[in-house]
């Protein structure tokens, strides 16, 4: 393949260290890439072209300091940067500096990766879709009539584009795993309190967690390993344990994977036959596929629900107070739902939050060591479909896609959705791979055997 | 929970919304609660937040 854009960052790394391109070839391939795509995509929110070049130039003029080392890289427009705009995806934040910079953005920059700009995002990460009335909306590169998924929507959009080699997103409720399933790349959700969150914007402080997207999962392996860990400014990593990027198997001989099987029947029958083709191709490896299902399912999903409703109002009360109309009004309406659900429901899951994962640690990792289930029960929406305009519509649209996703923030569990081919109208579908917590190696490791044998992560969207 | 508790609870927190919306929250939050309250599993007295992190372990 000639184009180094197209590389994986696994691939793009190994030329670096090896001296056999540079990182100034490689940003100017990423720039071609971008003036093909941002049209077509609106992935960026601000490309800031003349700083990567700067930074390129600097890892250039280094040694490689590790994998990601003169890497183009590009993020969510929630994690802060001392002294530049964070919009969040908000017009109240069009013109907000930040005083401080994220940790997540410090140890990439320590890493030697190149910092391309920030990405498109739903506003204040409070939407499925990737619709955006502020900055416009994200678009799908494999059919840009469709929706990119949401939040980090310019993050699945540009990497699945190759307009940068991987991403940083936030999840709350599937906000990496749905945009990397709806535009056919990897997307990894850590464990709560893996990475550090200090210095991003909050969603739902209980279920927040920030990952990459990337190509493959070995990419996501790889930043994922130069983000987590503790942070002293963020309490929640204190039990974070360190993380190497994991050797892909050559088999899964001797392994037991989990099938969710009322989430995979819950999935539309034109995503089954590629949800079929992804277990037959764990079994083909050597996996031992067993039935297990997740118990209390509905009300993991309802206490994940009562929290993020609660949690967003909190954090916007003022805002939604001050400048009501600095909101989406959906986003408005639905947000003034959480000021008025009881305390005591919300109270409520946060109590029953360590029972329910402690029954799915006893009842579906007592009997496999990693779980299957689809990313999502449906066909990416086009994004006239899945427009909202009430809060009735948003929970229309949106709790449908989040069926799958959210019950793994409320349990805490690190997923890994990956690609696993098209549904007849040629839109990716995905799956995900749900490990115990802090075990982002099993999920990871068990990710990398099944693209290396499937190869869905070759595809790439043509203009 | 009635339309107008909903608010109420809305209004004390600076909030505003139109009765139609309130309805319809109402509406979901009586369906909400009643699905919790028959859920199999439900919090004893010793269940505290900060298990969540025990059961992490």
């Amino acid at each position: 393949m000639s184009d180094p854009a197209l590389w994986t960052l696994s691939e793009a790394a190994e030329a670096i260290v090896a001296r056999r391109i540079s990182s100034r070839e490689l940003l100017d391939a990423c720039l071609a890439r971008i003036a093909m795509w941002q049209v077509e995509t609106n992935a960026f929110i601000d490309l800031r072209e003349e700083d990567a070049l700067r930074a390129a130039a600097a890892a250039d003029a280094r040694p490689a300091r590790g994998p990601l080392h003169g890497i183009p890289l590009a993020h969510k427009d929630m994690f802060y940067r001392a002294g530049r705009i964070s919009t969040c995806g908000s017009a109240l934040r069009r013109d907000w500096r930040a005083d401080e910079t994220a940790t997540v953005l410090a140890r990439l920059d320590a890493a030697g990766a190149v910092d391309l700009g920030t990405l498109n995002m739903s506003e204040w990460a409070g939407g499925a879709t990737g619709h955006n009335i502020w900055f416009a909306d994200a678009r799908n590169p494999w059919s840009s009539p469709h929706a990119s998924g949401g939040s980090s929507s310019g993050a699945g959009a540009g990497v699945a584009a190759r307009m940068f080699f991987a991403a940083l997103g936030s999840d709350t409720g599937g906000s990496i795993r749905l945009p990397a399933s709806m535009c056919g790349v990897a997307g990894l959700k850590p464990s709560w309190g893996a990475v550090s969150r200090h210095a991003t914007m909050p969603r739902a402080w209980t279920l927040d967690v920030v990952g990459p997207l990337a190509r493959t999962a070995a990419d996501c392996a790889l930043v994922f390993a130069a983000v987590a860990g503790p942070d002293p400014n963020d309490p929640s990593t204190a039990e974070a344990p360190p993380f190497v990027p994991p050797a892909r198997p050559d088999s899964l001989r001797g392994q037991v994977i989990g099938v969710e099987r009322s989430m995979l029947e819950a999935a539309d029958g034109t995503l089954r036959p590629a949800l079929e083709g992804a277990l037959a191709q764990l079994r083909d490896l050597g996996a031992t596929l067993v039935d297990v299902a997740i118990p209390d399912l509905h009300a993991i999903f309802d206490h994940g629900g009562i929290i993020s409703a609660c949690e967003a109002a909190a954090i916007h009360a003022e805002a939604l107070r001050d400048t009501p109309d600095g909101f989406a009004p959906d986003l408005r309406q639905r947000m003034l739902g959480g000021l008025a659900t009881p305390a005591v429901l919300y109270i409520q899951a946060l109590r029953l939050r360590g029972r329910l994962l402690e029954a799915v640690r006893r009842e579906v990792f007592g009997r496999c060591a990693v779980l299957f289930c689809p990313t999502l029960a449906v066909p990416v929406p086009t994004r006239e479909a899945s427009r909202t305009r009430t809060a009735e519509d948003v929970a229309r649209v949106h709790g449908p896609l989040v069926r799958l996703t959210r019950p793994f923030n409320m349990l805490g569990l690190p997923a890994l959705s990956l690609p696993c081919g098209f549904d007849a109208g040629g839109l990716p579908v995905g799956f995900q791979l749900v490990g115990q917590p802090f075990a982002e190696a099993a999920i990871l490791a068990t990710g990398m055997a099944y693209e290396h044998a499937a190869g869905w992560h070759r595809r790439i969207p043509v203009l | 929970m009635r339309a107008e508790e909903v608010a109420a609870t809305c209004a004390l927190l600076g909030g505003e919304l139109p009765q139609a919306r309130a309805a319809a929250i109402a509406a979901d939050l009586a369906k909400l609660a009643e699905r919790l309250r028959r859920a199999p599993l439900q919090p004893a007295i010793d269940d505290a937040p900060a298990d969540f992190v025990k059961a992490m372990r």
